[in-house]
């Protein structure tokens, strides 16, 4: 049937396709896992980079050799898109790190694995702040270990209040005082025009992070986005009330009659950290960059100033370590195990090396950090900024509500409309949303 | 040679072997963009969350609800403004440069090149630099209106300047590419006409206005045609410069096809706003081709 040169050549060809058979095939001598990891800060599992984290992973490994950890960075902007639609793919990570603001959307969804029962009892008898459960715990259960954990506060620069005749000791604590101070900080030149604001304020990017900014300030007035902001259900909008107006019309007397704040300056801790500011509200993490990036400023750290009348109130948010729920549940005890690991008492502290200033999970880790013990009044403020604290709320459609109040509120600062016509507009769009 | 016992042409051999190479092409091409295209049209009749198991038809509801959108006709609105001033500003400053470029000089060569580099520098980098000459504060921009004693401006932070801040870029960054295609359309005109018309006494205007642009028109239709297509589906200059701010100012339609589908999980909606986009491109180049190129057949 077929010719002699035909049939060497169908003889090597048969060859060749076992060869590479055998040599794709799977080794059969140890399962081996891989946990996959995504975060948006890969410096904190960056074992390459600090020793520090090697050191911990080595602790891991050493109990658990067919285990191995891949890391993957995903972009801020992108984390959240990507994530989602990976879990649609079926190709989602076994652990992905991400703010508590995102968390009701994936509990929603279904993908987050809850912390073994017995493993949340240790943790918090470890000593963990009890705060801790604001942002990770839903229907009773942790949903994950705490990574970065922040609470908002005021940051000011002392040496921009000792030059304006204030107190560098004592940053505003209400409302017209905080006005008061900003105008007195705010820094012209000879044509008149701002050279550096009393307050920088947050009014582009993304909405969320725009409302993220100002928040506090709806809080302090009592007032809260939606009912039942700590239910994944609430379907009424009800952050347009006179406290509400308040707080949008706040910024706009800032803007347009006290001109101690400007729309044309750049980010408010980049303006901060380039002492274009002398004010900001943002986490207290941005800590690291005040200390990798000015080194040689001299900042203060206080609450949220409030009306009078009103409650101290402030953000206090999580970025948190999760474990996938479509994992194999050997990955998912795996998981668990690694994040234990990592954020115990005695290993958080090494794993967040790179990021001085950040709050640990233990009042008592923070106090036998070098840098809080360098600077004991930074940590008494965040102590008492600490129980102010708010969690963003658990309403799954979160990110929705604030892409809509953010785009509002920071059109009546452009002077679009006024805070009242802002937030009708977006009290009748949240609605909307909320009835879908 | 024979297939199942008749005999096959030579003609229709070719035929054979021509389909046959080109299978994998067009397999690819079904794949990647015919289905792809079909799926997107279907999936906005859709409520269509990639999450959630329920996905149910909802009919022509999605189209219903763009002209309730008002970021949705903003963005439609944005685009347009943004597709009329480049074409427009774009083809002249293109054509101009052209014309100089047409000519014999020292350094010639130099200046194509640096009018083209904008062209293959990669468009994330570049609106990243540019987002640092437009800083209010420290950039580049400001501080050459400060030398020369005019008031700084907020550029990107601004949002009635943010718009236009994106277009100057966008001119800078392409203009190059249709200044190519113009000296080719140029450098394919015959010299004796210039020679005739100099000869029969016409100036450099009437012959630009007699000869140049009439024979250019093909050129200048295909140039117009293609930067149109692209300007209505502007996006990453956009995404990287300003995210559609500040309050959405610079807020164009492929940019919300991307945050309605991906920040908003509502990919039903997304697929009906692609959809809408889809049609309106490709009405506006065949009204193009019908106006346009009816002035485009010119011989002399």
């Amino acid at each position: 049937m077929f010719k002699k040169n035909q049939t060497r050549r169908i003889g090597i060809f048969i060859w060749v396709v076992a060869a590479m058979m055998i040599i794709g095939c799977p080794s059969f001598a140890g399962e081996e896992i891989t946990l996959r990891v995504w975060t948006t800060h890969v410096l904190h599992l960056a074992r390459e980079k600090t020793k520090a984290v090697d050191a911990v992973f080595n602790k891991f490994e050493a109990g658990d050799p067919d285990v191995k950890i891949l890391v993957t960075q995903v972009p801020y902007a992108e984390m959240q898109k990507k994530l989602l639609t990976a879990f649609a793919a079926g190709v989602a990570p076994d652990i992905f790190v991400i703010p508590d603001e995102w968390l009701a959307l994936f509990i929603g969804n279904n993908i987050v694995e809850p912390v073994p029962v017995e493993d949340e009892k240790e943790f918090f008898e470890s000593g963990a702040w009890p705060e801790i459960r604001l942002c990770l715990e839903r229907e009773g259960r942790l949903q994950g270990y705490p990574w970065e954990i922040s609470v908002y506060g005021l940051h000011y620069n002392k040496d921009m209040f000792k030059e304006a005749g204030l107190n560098p000791e004592k940053p505003p604590k209400s409302w017209d005082e905080f006005r008061d101070y900003a105008k007195k900080l705010t820094k012209r030149d000879e044509s008149g025009e701002t050279t550096r604001v009393g307050y920088a304020i947050r009014h582009v990017g993304h909405p969320a992070g725009v409302v993220g900014k100002w928040i506090s300030f709806l809080w302090t007035s009592g007032t809260y986005l939606v009912e039942n902001p700590y239910t994944p259900g609430g379907k009424k909008a009800t952050f347009n009330t006179p406290g509400g107006i308040a707080a949008v019309q706040l910024y706009i007397d800032m803007i347009y009659k006290d001109k101690s704040t400007s729309l044309g300056f750049p980010d408010p801790r980049d303006a901060f950290v380039q002492e274009l500011a002398a004010m900001q509200i943002s986490e207290n993490g941005a800590y690291f960059r005040w200390v990798t990036e000015a080194p040689d400023m001299k900042w203060g750290f206080g609450p949220i100033p409030k009306p009078s009348g009103g409650k101290n109130a402030t953000v206090f948010s999580e970025w948190g370590y999760y474990v996938s729920r479509l994992s194999t549940s050997k990955i998912k005890e795996k998981a668990f195990k690694f994040l234990k690991l990592i954020t115990n008492q005695e290993n958080e502290p090494q794993m967040k090396v790179e990021f001085p200033g950040w709050i640990h999970a233990r009042k008592s880790t923070m106090l036998e950090d070098p840098f809080y013990l360098a600077r004991p009044e930074l940590l008494e403020s965040i102590s008492t900024v600490l129980p102010y604290g708010h969690a963003y709320s658990h309403n799954t459609r979160l990110s929705e509500i604030n892409e809509t109040v953010g785009l509002y509120i920071a059109r009546a600062w452009h002077g679009e409309m006024t805070a009242e016509e802002a937030l009708i507009k977006a009290e009748a769009e949240v609605n909307k949303i909320l009835a879908r | 040679m024979k297939i199942l016992g008749s005999k096959i042409s030579q003609k229709h051999r070719r035929w054979i072997w021509g389909y046959l190479f080109i299978i994998p092409v067009l397999l690819l091409f079904s794949v990647f963009r015919i289905y792809p295209l079909i799926r997107s049209f279907s999936l906005g009749f859709y409520q269509w969350n990639i999450l959630s198991p329920i996905k149910p038809f909802v009919g022509l509801q999605n189209y219903r609800a763009l002209s309730e959108d008002a970021l949705f006709v903003q963005a439609l609105k944005n685009t347009v403004i943004y597709t009329v001033i480049v074409i427009f500003v774009g083809t002249v400053i293109a054509l101009f440069l052209a014309l100089l470029l047409n000519r014999k000089f020292k350094l010639k060569e130099t200046f194509k090149l640096v009018y083209f580099l904008p062209v293959i520098t990669p468009m994330v980098a570049v609106a990243i630099v540019w987002e640092w000459l437009y800083q209010p504060q420290f950039g580049l921009f400001n501080g050459i209106l400060k030398y020369l004693g005019l008031p700084t401006q907020q550029w990107l932070l601004s949002k009635d300047q943010a718009l236009m801040s994106v277009i100057i870029f966008s001119i800078w960054k392409g203009v190059g590419y249709n200044m190519v295609i113009f000296l080719a359309g140029l450098q394919g005109i015959p010299d004796i006409y210039y020679e005739a018309a100099r000869i029969d006494g016409a100036n450099s205007f009437q012959r630009f206005k007699g000869i140049t642009l009439p024979l250019l028109m093909p050129t200048t239709l295909f140039v117009i045609i293609m930067s149109t297509i692209s300007a209505l589906q502007v996006f990453t200059q956009v995404y990287v410069m300003t995210e559609g701010g500040p309050i959405n100012a610079t807020m164009v339609t492929v940019l919300y096809i991307y945050k309605v589908g991906f920040d908003f999980l509502r990919f039903g909606y997304a697929s009906a706003i692609a959809t809408v986009l889809f049609i309106s491109i490709l009405a506006i180049t065949i009204l193009q081709f019908k106006f346009l190129g009816r002035r485009a057949e010119v011989t002399y």
